[in-house]
């Protein structure tokens, strides 16, 4: 049944496969008989095998990314300990006063709610004069930031809080005498820091405005704990007999 | 002295048992040898030079690998081969493709394959036609023989593998194996009929 030719492979059609033989010639390509017999050296070298078409990276390379995420957490721990530790937000200075009296504040804008930016002097500024409502209300003595002679603009204390209207009340009760006219300029310049709110008690007790000097004073301390060591030499005798609560 | 260092004259075996001892120039011998064959190995199976030559180098990267633990069990080509049939499976299921699925049940009937396996004193026209156009038909002709023909074809013509090798490297009987080839031949016969 079965061909004795069957048995041997040369018997299958010699010359088919002297045909094929004769067609089918092709080679590797020479690049990657390179890199086979180098691949082959390597192993031998006691290295491991290579590849040219997925070539192996360097040890550099292969380090980059670790290298790479330690130089970031490196640098965000530094920048970490370099940032100003004022930057935090003051709670203590962000009234809800403060906080009415920037209504074109921006939200997100970060560098108004740094401390540098809330107590800008804004009304020093040429443009002052034409929008005093504009003046960038520092924490909370930014409550009298009101210039004496912009009345017609004080109606926007309407939407200021307590303390800034009150301020707004006491400058225009002050009389307008050369006291008073010192007073409402130091009134007008924006008290912000503590020793600005210090020379503007001094102006008044100065003044005769006791009334109004004491009012002050008991303002500044209760937001200023430490108010009294701001204040001049010769106020320290008449600050002393300022109850810090007339109620109590 | 040349006994000691293997050399082209040696066998397969003794050229891969001497790579494995650290010779890299017995691996040079040995590829230098097989290297066309398991190319043609690949390139007739997928048709694709870039796989081809992909499938070439990670098969003799593999036999690199493998140096150490080589056992001269069994021949060298056989050994080659296994491993590379394993790596072109492992390309076809990646990638789809052909299967050595068996098709020697329903590719015709046996009787007449048998018949074409013996040669064939009427294809005479071939003896002459060692050009481009036989060779091109093959080619193509082979390119359309299922997987498991095909392969069984390659490992016989290419590789050199006798029939019991390629049984055992596919793991089918010997006359499977026949048929298989059988019904190649009368393929690639059939592919030079008109040549006659």
């Amino acid at each position: 049944m079965s061909d004795p030719r069957d048995t041997s492979l040369s018997g299958g059609d010699a010359r088919i496969d002297a045909a094929w033989r004769s067609a089918s010639r092709e080679e590797p390509p020479a690049r990657v008989d390179e890199t086979i017999l180098a691949a082959a050296r390597d192993a031998v070298r006691g290295e491991s095998p290579r590849r040219i078409d997925r070539a192996r990276p360097a040890w550099w390379q292969r380090w980059q990314p670790l290298a790479a995420a330690a130089g970031v957490a490196g640098l965000a721990l530094v920048l970490a300990q370099r940032l100003p530790t004022d930057a935090e937000p003051d709670e203590t200075a962000r009234t809800p006063v403060a906080e009415s009296m920037r209504p074109e504040s921006k939200p997100g804008v970060a560098a108004e709610d740094a401390p540098a930016a809330r107590f800008a002097p804004e009304s020093a500024s040429p443009s002052a004069p034409a929008e005093p409502d504009r003046a960038v209300a520092p924490a909370p003595p930014a409550a009298t930031v009101e210039t004496a002679n912009t009345t017609a603009s004080r109606p926007a204390l309407v939407q200021q809080g307590p303390a800034a209207k009150a301020a707004g009340q006491r400058l225009d009760d002050a009389p307008h005498s050369p006291a008073g006219a010192a007073v409402d300029a130091a009134a007008s310049s924006v008290v912000s820091a503590p020793e600005q709110w210090a020379t503007r008690i001094h102006a008044l007790h100065a003044s005769g405005q006791l009334e109004r000097a004491t009012e002050e004073l008991r303002e500044f301390r209760r937001l200023h704990p430490d108010a009294d060591a701001y204040l001049p030499q010769e106020l320290r005798a008449w600050a002393a007999s300022v109850d810090a609560d007339p109620s109590g | 002295m040349h006994a000691t260092v293997p050399g082209e004259s040696d066998g397969d075996e003794a050229l891969m048992l001497a790579y494995g001892s650290g010779d890299a120039r017995a691996f040079e011998h040995l590829y230098a040898r097989h290297k066309g064959p398991t190319y043609r190995y690949f390139l007739r199976h997928t048709s694709d030079r870039g796989a081809a030559e992909e499938l070439h180098q990670d098969l003799w990267l593999r036999v690199v690998r493998s140096r150490a633990r080589y056992r001269a069990d069994a021949r060298f080509a056989t050994w080659l081969y296994t491993l590379a049939r394993h790596r072109l499976v492992d390309h076809w299921r990646r990638n789809g493709g052909d299967r050595f699925e068996s098709v020697d049940e329903h590719d015709g009937d046996s009787a007449d394959a048998g018949d074409g396996f013996v040669a064939n004193e009427t294809l005479d026209p071939l003896r002459c036609a060692m050009n481009a156009e036989t060779g091109a038909r093959l080619l193509d002709a082979l390119a359309g023989v299922p997987a498991a023909q095909r392969d069984a074809f390659l490992l016989h013509v290419e590789a050199g593998l006798t029939l019991a090798e390629i049984a055992g490297l596919a793991g089918a009987p010997v006359e499977t194996i026949k048929t298989r080839l059988r019904y190649a031949y009368r393929r690639l016969r059939a592919a030079l009929e008109d040549l006659r």
